[in-house]
């Protein structure tokens, strides 16, 4: 058996990562962009998104477990410096009015509708390599890893953050994406708690959802965290959290949000 | 009803009835009828390709509009055949070779020659041998005391004269006024005294009766507006070479350029046309986020398309066409601040996606205040717009409408509590199949219908419903027949 150089390791280690945060390094030092969430800023190293990274977002079947409006948060995060948002949506069921109230400025929105999945990505491609567009977010059913790299590079060359509506089959395939998140709703209680029935009502309305990191590079791993959405996201500084929600373990999550 | 089959209207049906009656009716010959949704948006798409299709026979094609008058039915297509027909063999052999032609392309067509848009309207419409589709000369709309006659040898003037007056495209009050006072035919109409005429049915009759006969001019509204810079090239042989043609476009490209340049407009949107030798045509239609001069940006995105576009067999003409153009603005970019994300480059990634997906495929967003959710919002393309009015304010707020929003609806098995309110939602779907889903919370109902005077009511009552397994999604309940459908999904 041959005598491993551990030192020789260590520097092709180290080189291999150079290549990769390489082209990243450009936009390190612009500012972080917020996904527009508190607490899922704060399991991410850089406490947000990083310019120019793809970020997934793991989806339930049917589009109903949330993880498409955080990431219209994050986009709408990233269009504040006066950049335009790109909505890839060939299964034609974006609503636009939805959309604009979670914040999205409709004046600087693109809504593309390729009619092949090839059309589609190639327009993704275009778009993440423009550095006119601030976010691009849309579905993606099908990746090859081939894709996702040149999608990937296109989106570091760009400075653009693309984010990503996957299904959950892609979340054990190869990723190209910094960041991957899973998001599935929390299952309601019906029991009556100790709150009263004002605050009973308010928790109600707001949609809780719990949001595992699956994927990040120097983040908390695995760790969940529940949020509470249903507020539109105001942009005065003092008040910038519109969210009721705490950072928590996933085994004591539930008894601390129990309504 | 709007139109039926031979065999629907052997069975009584008529147009004009309601669809129940109608159905009624025609299930007593045969089981089978079907029913088809009409809608005027499909009309018009059609006829604007019929208009199209017949730019071969004259390049003067007129909805059958007046435009400064409310007569607005353009179910028919003008075509100014005063100069080609000479050239297509006589009106006669040009009215057979349409009608040939159109019954080709599946359509039953009635086509009239005649002097003025007017007549050629009544005599197309209104004339009375019905065996004959092609009312050829029935109306050489000079009065009768002129004395000519047409090519037939027969007296002319006769014919209009036995018109009924709907064929003037008067309203349906003013005909009616007429049927009353027993005025049927338009000999009938010309007879009456012009003045009292105008002072008791308005301007309209005798106006209509004047362009019948040519006594005043008519504008033809064309169909395409007529474009705003033009350049064409004939070429001496035709060919199907790819480098030949690239070369040709560019010169073309040139020129219009320049016109542009010293108009001090940019083109908005251009129309790219190859003609071919056998009849065919390659459209490459052009769109821009903002307006250029630049022959070489053009050539760029007409290539874009020409690539993927099966060049026809061998080309007789270009055309280069601009269909939109706004004046050209120069902007001092700023030092300090501004902008800093490029324009520019945004403009040229959204021309660059139109060429390849569409226009129709890169959609900007305006909201619109309808109570329906389908209609709340209106799309335009990015690219080749003259103007834009873009964004709005949303009447909702973020939790009360989905971000996924599926239209058509899809139908929903729903089991409703006394008070109506959902319990259990059952639908086809890939990972619940055919399995009943728990309502655990719900918000509703929250009712929209659509004003009376906007057609057939609709009357919907909205629930945002929030699953035992925590996802939340849109369904309504359908008043009208108590179906359920869902909506939308809240993302």
């Amino acid at each position: 058996m041959r005598h491993i150089n551990h030192s020789a390791l260590i520097s092709l280690r180290g080189k291999v990562q150079r290549l990769e945060t390489e082209g990243r390094q450009r936009w390190q030092g612009q500012s972080v962009i917020s996904t527009g969430t508190k607490p899922l800023d704060q399991l991410l190293p850089s406490r947000g998104l990083v310019r120019g990274t793809l970020v997934e977002w793991i989806l339930g079947a049917d589009r109903s477990s949330g993880a498409g409006v955080l990431a219209l948060r994050a986009a709408c995060e990233a269009a504040r410096d006066g950049g335009y948002v790109i909505v890839f949506d060939r299964q034609h069921c974006f609503f636009p009015p939805a959309a604009a109230a979670w914040g999205l400025d409709l004046k600087r929105l693109v809504v593309i509708r390729a009619s092949s999945v090839r059309d589609e990505l190639w327009a993704l491609d275009q778009a993440l390599r423009c550095r006119a567009v601030a976010a691009v977010w849309g579905g993606l059913e099908e990746l090859d890893w081939r894709w996702f790299r040149r999608l990937q590079l296109s989106a570091e060359q760009g400075g653009t953050l693309g984010l990503l509506l996957r299904p959950a089959r892609a979340r054990g395939q190869p990723s190209w994406a910094d960041v991957q998140w899973q998001v599935t709703p929390v299952v309601p209680k019906t029991e009556r708690s100790q709150q009263s029935q004002h605050e009973l009502q308010h928790q109600r309305s707001l949609w809780q959802l719990s949001v595992t990191l699956n994927r990040c590079r120097g983040g908390a791993i695995g760790r969940t965290v529940q949020v509470s959405i249903g507020e539109q996201y105001r942009d005065d500084s003092a008040n910038s959290l519109p969210l009721a929600a705490s950072l928590a373990d996933p085994a004591t999550g539930r008894a601390a949000t129990g309504t | 009803m709007w139109a039926c089959s031979r065999k629907a209207r052997e069975a009584g049906v008529k147009a004009g009835m309601t669809v129940a009656e109608a159905s009624a009716l025609s299930s007593v010959v045969s089981s089978q009828s079907h029913i088809e949704l009409w809608s005027s948006e499909e009309d018009q798409m059609r006829l604007k390709e019929l208009a199209e299709w017949a730019e071969r026979y004259t390049p003067m094609i007129g909805w059958q509009t007046i435009s400064e008058l409310p007569w607005k039915m353009t179910d028919g297509l003008l075509l100014e055949v005063g100069g080609t027909a000479k050239v297509l063999g006589g009106e006669k052999h040009l009215a057979q070779k349409i009608l040939r032609d159109v019954q080709l392309l599946g359509y039953h067509p009635r086509v009239a020659v005649a002097d003025t848009p007017g007549a050629a309207f009544a005599m197309a419409r209104y004339a009375t041998s019905v065996r004959d589709p092609i009312r050829h000369l029935a109306a050489r709309a000079v009065p009768p005391e002129d004395g000519r006659t047409s090519e037939d040898g027969k007296p002319i003037g006769a014919l209009w004269e036995g018109l009924p007056i709907e064929a003037l495209r008067l309203e349906a009050d003013t005909i009616a006024l007429l049927h009353r006072l027993g005025v049927l035919f338009c000999r009938q109409l010309r007879a009456l005294p012009r003045a009292s005429l105008a002072a008791r049915l308005g301007e309209h009759p005798a106006i209509r009766m004047a362009q019948l006969t040519g006594e005043i001019a008519e504008w033809i509204e064309p169909h395409r507006p007529p474009p705003e810079f033009r350049e064409s090239y004939q070429l001496e042989y035709p060919t199907a070479c790819r480098r030949s043609l690239d070369a040709f476009i560019q010169r073309l490209l040139k020129q219009l350029t320049e016109h542009l340049r010293q108009a001090g407009q940019g083109a908005i949107r251009l129309l790219c046309r190859l003609n071919s030798a056998d009849g065919g045509v390659l459209d490459i239609d052009v769109g821009l986020f903002r307006p250029t001069i630049s022959a070489n940006h053009l050539w760029d995105l007409i290539e874009m398309q020409l690539e993927q576009a099966i060049t026809p067999a061998a080309v007789r003409q270009i055309v280069l066409e601009v269909m939109v153009s706004t004046p050209l603005r120069q902007k001092q970019g700023e030092l300090f601040g501004g902008d800093l994300r490029c324009p520019r480059e945004l403009g040229g990634l959204l021309e660059r996606l139109s060429s390849r997906l569409g226009r129709e495929a890169v959609l900007q967003v305006r909201l619109r205040r309808e109570p329906l959710p389908e209609e709340t919002f209106a799309e335009q393309p990015a690219a080749g717009q003259a103007a834009r009015n873009l964004g709005g304010q949303p009447a909702h707020g973020p939790l009360e409408r989905p971000l996924f929003f599926y239209h058509p609806p899809r139908p929903l098995h729903v089991k409703v509590m006394k008070t109506g309110d959902p319990l259990r939602i059952q639908w086809r779907s890939t990972r619940l199949g055919q399995a009943w889903q728990q309502v655990a919370q719900c918000w509703g109902p929250e009712r929209l219908e659509t004003s009376w005077w906007r057609g057939p009511s609709v009357r919907r009552d909205y629930f945002r419903i929030e699953t035992n397994s925590g996802e939340r999604f849109w369904i309504f309940h359908r008043l009208i027949d108590n179906r359920w459908f869902l909506h939308g999904a809240f993302g």
